[in-house]
């Protein structure tokens, strides 16, 4: 029997000539799909030429392009519209880099298309006739869809350098967003949270979660910061939310992307917006009353233990061992 | 204003034994966020009716009566046993509610059990209404438009300018959740929720494994505290850390 060749729709998000949500490499989805596959590509935003004449296009097949300079693009209604504005033409798959925008830009078009939408997958494979995605869920699980195509999803691919040759490519350009949908949502300002310069430069970050209980906790952390040098806190958003710390302490997609030398968290699960801020740290310590606790996926050591047994203890042990060394 | 708020009730996974159906119940966090920003509109707007939905199983009736307590109007539960995706529920609560004539709806930003931030744009979708993701904050504007402030991925922060109708799906950071007042506790005591039972049969195009994550990558410190403190300090004291 002839198998049919899928028909694969990818679609970069640009903002004045730079991808927004990071890359994703078409050779690496072919080979996912056992090259069977019809790729398509569609890049959406403002200056995308100016991007695309940066990148060496090295892809033969269909590259669309939605250029219009005067939108700002992060509005996920708007680059939902545009790309629903391709038309009817049947795409198996469609994939997104994974982002707040692309999620809910994801989301809208399945409904408009009659598709499934399965977000922040971590990997995928073809087999069977089957698509197989696998994301993390709550609680450090895994869940593992069988899927019979016809879905739109979000990859969180880890690539955020230009993995693209796109040379060769035949174009087709339309200029201006031929959707007429800006006043029904339009963007009004867009600002960019001050950098908070603590936080990157610091060599350990003490970084406390919703597991700190109460403000008058976070003294318990500072009193932990204090033994490192070049140290600081940190904290999840709830802990923020909650007040406990200023917004500038946060961590996570949201907030600031650190990568210190250590990263020692208090009663912090783990979730994906918060990982996606910090994985890159050197050396992670968890201390969690639950040893799978999602964080545990990517720390050095874990503590399980409760956060006001354990961080006493080893204040009391740091200390100690220092004054021998003093003493030495 | 009518206003539609989708709250979702989860089990609460922390004793990690999820998905283990034995575990308490909980509200989703977002959604209490969705539920205060109506009721922000209604502090300001009385005639404003707020509709709770929720689709799931039916014991989530007695932790939403909360909703109503802080002020909602209304609460409907569809009834489902079956763990649809979040673009099946969205379909189904659309069909329910497509004829109702909201101005705007909120949901949470994202469930916290499958995390999927998808339920909300999906019933944008249907309902073919603009929207806007992860917002912290929203202000009425001359009855028509809504002013919606979204934090967003590196520290991003965008304000949209929205035409109602249109659905918002908020995120924490914006306000703070209000407790029911003793006033709200007696308006809710009569207030019964609607129950649609469904007979949905689950979407046979797709099936749905667990597997218990391999999670702890790296070293689980053992023993008695003590030991675990002195292997902890010697290991970061290696590193040139302490
Ligand atoms: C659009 C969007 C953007 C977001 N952006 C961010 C972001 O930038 N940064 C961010 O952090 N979150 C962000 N979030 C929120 C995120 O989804 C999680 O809700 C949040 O990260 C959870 O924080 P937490 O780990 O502190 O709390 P929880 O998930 O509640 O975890 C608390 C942990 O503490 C442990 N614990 C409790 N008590 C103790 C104790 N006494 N001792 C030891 N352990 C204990 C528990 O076992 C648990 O693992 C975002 C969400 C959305 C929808
Ligand atoms: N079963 C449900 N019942 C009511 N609301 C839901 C349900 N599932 C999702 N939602 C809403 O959609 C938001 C996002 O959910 P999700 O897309 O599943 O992450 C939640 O915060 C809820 O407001």
């Amino acid at each position: 029997m002839r198998q049919k060749f899928l028909e694969v729709l990818i679609v970069f998000n640009v903002e004045d000539g730079q991808l927004l949500h990071g890359n994703l490499n078409f050779y690496e989805i072919k080979n996912k799909f056992k090259n069977r596959v019809n790729l398509q590509l569609l890049f959406c935003g403002s200056n995308v030429s100016k991007y695309l004449d940066n990148s060496h296009l090295d892809f033969y097949g269909d590259v669309s392009v939605i250029e219009d300079d005067s939108l700002p693009w992060n509005n996920p209604y708007i680059l939902a519209q545009n790309i629903s504005s391709l038309g009817e033409k049947n795409f198996d798959v469609v994939i997104l880099p994974h982002s707040i925008t692309n999620c809910g830009a994801a989301a809208f078009l399945a409904a408009q298309f009659s598709m499934e939408c399965f977000t922040a997958i971590n990997d995928f494979y073809f087999d069977d006739e089957t698509l197989v995605l696998e994301r993390e869920v709550f609680g450090g699980f895994t869940e593992r869809i069988l899927c019979k195509l016809n879905c739109i999803i979000t990859w969180l691919c880890s690539h955020s350098e230009p993995c693209n040759n796109l040379n060769g490519a035949k174009y087709n350009l339309i200029k201006k967003s031929p959707v007429e949908c800006e006043d029904l949502c339009s963007v009004i300002s867009v600002e960019k949270a001050q950098s908070f310069s603590r936080l990157s430069e610091a060599n350990v970050l003490i970084a406390v979660g919703r597991g700190i209980g109460s403000l008058e906790n976070i003294e318990l952390a500072q009193e932990l910061a204090l033994l490192f040098d070049n140290s600081s806190i940190a904290a999840s958003r709830p802990v923020c939310d909650n007040r406990w710390l200023p917004y500038k302490y946060q961590v996570g997609v949201t907030g600031k992307t650190v990568s210190p030398a250590l990263y020692f968290s208090l009663g912090i699960s783990g979730s994906s917006q918060h990982l996606s801020g910090m994985k890159n740290s050197r050396c992670i310590v968890s201390v969690n009353k639950d040893r799978y606790a999602a964080i545990s996926s990517i720390a050095d050591y874990i503590v399980e233990d409760d956060i006001f047994v354990f961080i006493p203890a080893f204040i009391h042990k740091v200390k100690e061992k220092k004054k021998i060394l003093r003493s030495r | 204003m009518k206003i539609l708020v989708c709250m979702k009730v989860i089990y609460d996974g922390k004793d990690n034994a999820f998905p283990d159906y034995d575990l308490p119940l909980r509200i989703n966090r977002f959604d209490e966020y969705a539920l205060e920003e109506a009721l922000v509109i209604k502090d300001k707007f009385p005639d404003t009716a707020i509709d709770v939905v929720t689709f799931g199983y039916s014991n989530s009736v007695g932790l939403l009566k909360k909703a109503l307590e802080r002020g909602a109007d209304s609460l409907t539960l569809i009834e489902s046993q079956e763990e649809l995706t979040p673009v099946v529920c969205a379909k189904l609560v659309y069909s329910h509610f497509k004829d109702r004539g909201y101005d705007i709806i909120f949901t949470g930003a994202m469930a916290e059990d499958f995390m999927s931030s998808s339920f909300g744009p999906a019933l944008a979708g249907f309902f073919s209404f603009p929207f806007a993701v992860a917002a912290v904050s929203c202000e009425l504007v001359n009855d028509k438009r809504l002013l919606v402030r979204c934090e967003l991925e590196d520290g991003i922060a965008v304000t949209y300018s929205i035409k109602l109708p249109c659905l918002v799906t908020m995120q924490s950071g914006g306000r703070e959740i209000r407790y029911p007042t003793l006033t709200g506790k007696l308006n809710a005591r009569g207030k019964e929720a609607f129950v649609v039972k469904l007979d949905q049969k689950k979407d046979k195009s797709l099936s749905y494994e667990y597997k218990r994550k391999k999670a702890v990558k790296g070293i689980l410190i053992e023993g008695s505290l003590d030991e675990r403190c002195e292997y902890l300090y010697n290991e970061l004291h290696k590193r040139g850390l302490l």
